[in-house]
């Protein structure tokens, strides 16, 4: 949610700049804020446009964001609780370049900014791809490393303002009742918890190991899961590599045209169907809303030069080399294939999101993935090529011969109580699927060097 | 006798045909059409839809770029009349689509005071000294009616280019 964020200052502000201006927030007004981000997703018009009749659910269930938001305040005012207060409106009479930062005003949430349309999380697998490169690691040893002493030197205020915010915010226990609070004595480790999702969502288990550091011992994490989509990866990569037959063919005018609307569609609803089993009666919104915006706190803090990186001397010109940069600081190397991974993240997360409510399930509708007129055109053919380079997949190469099928079902059920952080064999497509570093560099990721 | 060198009128007449195929490719080639004539406006329109919608998704989600600059303005009913007023509606929105699956209306946008069914009165300003919000009047829709989706279009059958909110029921209106 740290994105809607940002953008939101961005466009209010019409700087870019802006963005940063997250970071300096104080961590009071952002918890506040993530619980008004939550309650605004009810807002949301039916999508895919226009055809409101067959629109899923967002999250699995209509009813799940009022399941677990807060009670409605008074009304009339005053409210019972104070809004999060982070001005997002009305910033341009104001000289200050620094709108949102220390000052609270009377406005709640999103929605005042947006029209009163809510604003929507990106998918899991946003998270999951993210936390492949092996971000979290890094910047949990980051903030190890700065608040139990002075190996890293000294910080500027704003960095410690984003210091504060990140422990408070991601490492410590989160406030009660926050919408964000998905550890417990039941699942106390976030970075064991995120790992159950991403196995259930995708049956796909990150390419690092828990560092030995928080393992704990190595709670059962598999155990007690009950059905996960095992058939992820393959229909995923089946329905890339459909993708790209019809944007290769689109513009045929002549001879033969494989391009196949209709399987496009078929791939489209079964990867719809897989995900929304996930989601019956909203299971797994609150940990996508939780894991996300952890997520996308740091990969803001990378995609410029913020404060904390130049403090740390990190500053670069991607994020993938920026983590590299502060890799280096704590011992520690990110996934190889990370510059791949950021790139993928955001637009296979709204591509997922898109399948999943339902656009592409008609035929005609699933045409625009390969029209070359449609934005969705051009970021198909970025999701194609950063997966195929990510996990050294050749989707864009026809297989010749004879070509073994991919089973559709596992060969064998997952173990119950395998417990021990091991997948099954069969079942565990990750080592493949993440951002296939070299299995060195895998054992390496999350282990300080 | 011709040498190899010299042409005939055969060799002439066939490298004229080689310049006009090479021509015709190019042409095909770059054709601002898409070549192929099977598609129909409903199929380009449909397509456009699912293109705005994926954008629209994207700027909901926080992404950043210009193809994820999709305007969004706010509506809801005035407590004036059956009308609904719409702060922040591009001035490049000529028509106003609100659907609830079980009815859908397309209607113009009204701006300004001076018509008769305004919901503003003749000395009526905005708060913050700018225009007044534009309106549209639904026949079909009442205030008692939950509108799932409120598009913005360019021209009554499209595209669409802007996303509104969706408007809960009034309950009290009716």
């Amino acid at each position: 949610m740290f994105l809607n964020l940002a953008k939101l200052l961005e466009d209010a502000t019409g700087k870019a700049a802006a963005r940063e201006q997250v970071f300096l927030i104080h961590p009071l007004q952002l918890s506040r804020w993530l619980d008004e981000a939550w309650q605004g997703v009810a807002t949301i018009p039916p999508l895919p446009i226009g055809n409101p009749v067959s629109s899923k659910p967002l999250l699995g269930s209509d009813d799940i964001v009022d399941a677990l938001d807060l009670p409605r305040q008074p009304n009339p005012p005053p409210p019972l609780l104070l809004p999060s207060g982070i001005l997002l409106d009305d910033v341009n009479d104001l000289a200050s370049a620094q709108v949102a930062v220390d000052r609270w005003v009377d406005q709640f949430g999103p929605k005042a900014a947006t029209g009163g349309i809510g604003l929507l999380w990106h998918h899991l697998s946003y998270a999951f791809i993210l936390e492949s490169t092996g971000l979290i690691e890094i910047f949990a040893e980051v903030v190890r490393r700065l608040v139990v002493g002075e190996t890293l030197g000294r910080l500027s205020p704003a960095s410690v303002k984003w210091l504060r915010a990140t422990e408070e915010l991601f490492f410590r226990d989160p406030p009660l009742f926050s919408i964000a609070g998905t550890v417990s004595e039941l699942r106390p480790q976030a970075r064991i918890n995120r790992r159950n999702a991403y196995w259930r969502m995708f049956g796909m288990d990150l390419p690092h190991a828990v560092p030995a550091r928080w393992d704990g011992g190595g709670p059962a994490w598999k155990a007690d899961v009950g059905e996960i989509n095992v058939d992820f990866r393959a229909k995923w990569t089946e329905l890339l590599r459909q993708v790209w037959l019809g944007l290769e063919n689109n513009r045929n005018s002549s001879g033969a045209n494989p391009t196949d609307g209709n399987y496009v569609a078929l791939l489209s609803r079964a990867l719809r169907d897989m995900f929304n089993d996930r989601r019956r009666g909203g299971l797994l919104a609150r940990e996508e809303f939780a894991y996300v915006t952890v997520l996308s706190w740091f990969h803001l803090t990378l995609q410029t030069d913020t404060p904390i990186i130049v403090d740390l001397k990190a500053d670069s010109t991607s994020p993938a080399e920026r983590l590299a940069q502060l890799g280096q600081r704590v011992g520690m190397h990110p996934a190889l294939r990370s510059r791949e991974l950021f790139d993928l993240a955001e637009p296979m997360s709204s591509l997922l999101r898109a399948i999943e409510i339902g656009t592409f399930d008609e035929a005609d509708d699933a045409a625009a993935l390969f029209d070359d007129g449609t934005a969705l055109a051009l970021e198909m053919r970025e999701i194609i090529n950063q997966w195929q380079s990510a996990t050294g997949e050749r989707v864009k190469e026809r297989p010749t011969g004879t070509v073994a099928p991919v089973p559709s079902q596992p060969l064998r059920a997952p173990t119950p109580g395998s417990g021990n952080g091991v997948a099954p064999s069969a079942a565990r497509p990750a080592a493949a699927a993440a951002p296939a570093p070299a299995p060195a560099v895998a054992a390496a990721n999350g282990k300080r060097a | 006798m011709a040498t190899s060198t010299e042409r005939t009128p055969d060799d002439a007449k066939f490298t004229q045909e080689i310049a006009r195929l090479a021509e015709a490719i190019r042409d095909l080639a770059h054709r601002p059409d898409r070549p192929d004539s099977d598609e129909t406006p409903e199929q380009r329109r449909r397509i456009q839809r699912v293109d705005f919608g994926y954008r629209a998704l994207g700027a909901l989600m926080g992404r950043a770029g210009r193809s994820f600059d999709v305007p969004v303005f706010g509506a809801s009913w005035h407590r004036r009349g059956r009308v609904i007023i719409l702060p922040g509606l591009p001035d490049e929105v000529e028509f106003i689509q609100l659907q609830n699956g079980v009815k859908d209306e397309t209607l113009k946008v009204r701006r300004g005071r001076d018509d008769h069914d305004s919901p503003y009165g003749k000395d009526a300003t905005d708060s913050r000294g700018g225009e007044l919000p534009p309106w549209i009047s639904p026949e079909k829709f009442t205030p008692d009616d939950a509108i799932s989706s409120v598009l913005g279009l360019r021209h009554r059958r499209g595209p669409v280019i802007a996303l509104g909110p969706r408007i809960a029921p009034v309950p009290s209106y009716a």
